[in-house]
């Protein structure tokens, strides 16, 4: 029987030569190469259609935010905030000056006949005068005492803020004491 | 020129790294830098929209809120009279004159100029030292001082100052006539001589303009004032109560003074 010798030595080296082909330094830049150039495609190609995109939206925003209709509501609605504001400031300060309406001194006939009321039976009204919440009463009398009286009447009835006089003179001629007694009126509400 | 496998190597290692700093130079930083901007300028927009969409359902909410607030401050301004000149005030106050029977000895008009608002309220000065500061300190019993209520708002405010001939009573009822007109015309000056019969009387008209004019007055028509004080006297009765003088009656709620004989101001 013949004996036949393995020869393996030629298979490795044909073996090792197909491997070494392909894994050769140039194959190997090569694939890089094209890798590289393939992320840095597909990165640029994705920053190209985000940037796109971000223009599309932008020009769908710009034209939505700038169109006629929304404008011409936006102005509507600012000339109508405008409007409300202003209308706040008004309704404030009319409010103000009619509060101070309300608080405002009314010179009429109840003053008149708290001055009346309280007017001693024997004391004379010369002249009444009212200015700028002030009523000014003019008495004549023929006690001294008249004024005091008359003066704590009108304190007593506490309609008026102050009642003061200054003192009085004797009219020997008409022999009557004159007085004029003070009123400060209080004001409305 | 063979070159060694190291050679080879940093060679290629040197053109990429050229190639990646092209690309990143030439695209990648400024399509980023692009995209940033577009970015912020889309939130921008977006932020605008965002705003347009809350507001644009406002426009219905804030019409009504107009409306209810012209209502508001109408209905505070209808308080004040609109301007007038002396010869619509005179309307007012000649037809109390004729009621009255006074005799209208001077009018002395003063041209409307600008002026805010006092209410005529005095205000007394209590006087402070020290004892009665303590005093008060340990009774808890603080006397505040007199205070009023003021505005910083200006007016239209004109000035009429009539002389009148009347006795003591028909002087009471104008009072109470001009004091039923409930509107911003106030006696800021009056007296009356018991001796003469001559009633001073002063009164500040303050006026507004109005945003709506509607309910406001007509002054139209000859009016014929006709008072001379031919009843006589000083006096009248002293006291409260009763009616004088003749003529119809003269305004009511705040309206305006209607003369039974014709009207002369007229709500529009």
């Amino acid at each position: 029987m013949k004996k036949n010798d393995m020869n393996l030595l030629e298979r490795y080296q044909e073996i090792h030569k197909e491997r070494t082909n392909r894994f050769s330094a140039s194959r190997i830049y090569i694939v890089i190469i094209i890798g590289t150039l393939l992320i840095l495609g597909a990165l640029t190609l994705q920053f190209w259609m985000t940037e796109n995109g971000l223009k599309s939206d932008i020009t769908t925003l710009r034209q939505y935010n700038e169109s006629a209709q929304v404008q011409t509501k936006m102005a509507e609605i600012a000339v109508l905030k405008e409007n409300v504001k202003s209308l706040d400031t008004m309704l404030a300060e009319v409010k103000s000056i009619n509060a101070v309406f309300d608080s405002a001194v009314r010179f009429n006939s109840y003053t008149l006949d708290v001055l009346y009321s309280t007017l001693p039976s024997n004391v004379k009204f010369t002249a009444i005068t009212y200015s700028e919440g002030v009523v000014k009463v003019d008495v004549s009398g023929t006690r001294p005492s008249d004024f005091s009286n008359y003066s704590l009447r009108l304190i007593n009835d506490a309609y008026f803020k102050t009642v003061t006089y200054s003192g009085y003179t004797f009219d020997s001629g008409a022999n009557l004491y004159n007085a004029t007694i003070e009123c400060v009126m209080k004001g409305g509400n | 020129m063979s070159l060694s496998k190291r050679e080879q190597f940093l060679l290629f290692f040197m053109g990429m790294v050229a190639v990646l700093i092209f690309f990143i130079t030439i695209f990648i930083l400024p399509m980023n830098t692009s995209i940033t901007s577009l970015k912020s300028q889309k939130n921008t927009l977006q932020s605008q929209k965002d705003i347009i969409d809350a507001t644009l359902p406002q426009a219905a909410v804030l019409k009504t809120q107009q409306l209810t607030k012209v209502a508001d401050v109408n209905a505070e301004l209808a308080k004040i009279e609109s301007p007038l000149l002396a010869s619509e005030f005179e309307r007012w106050l000649l037809p109390l004159t004729t009621k009255y029977d006074m005799r209208v000895v001077d009018a002395k008009f003063s041209e409307p100029a600008l002026s805010t608002p006092t209410g005529n309220v005095a205000l007394v000065e209590e006087p402070v030292y020290g004892l009665k500061t303590m005093i008060e300190a340990y009774t808890k019993d603080v006397t505040l001082p007199d205070s009023t209520i003021t505005s910083k708002s200006v007016l239209m405010k004109s000035n009429y100052k009539y002389t009148l001939l009347t006795n003591y009573k028909r002087f009471r009822g104008m009072l109470d006539d001009i004091a039923a007109w409930n509107t911003s015309f106030f006696v800021t000056d009056a007296s009356f001589n018991f001796a003469t019969g001559v009633v001073k009387l002063g009164i500040d008209a303050y006026t507004v303009d109005k945003i709506s004019y509607d309910g406001d007055k007509l002054y139209q028509g000859d009016y014929s004032a006709t008072g001379d004080n031919s009843s006589g006297g000083t006096l009248g009765s002293v006291g409260s109560g009763g009616s004088v003088g003749s003529g119809g009656s003269v305004g009511s709620g705040g309206s305006v003074g209607v003369i039974d004989d014709g009207s002369t101001i007229i709500s529009k």
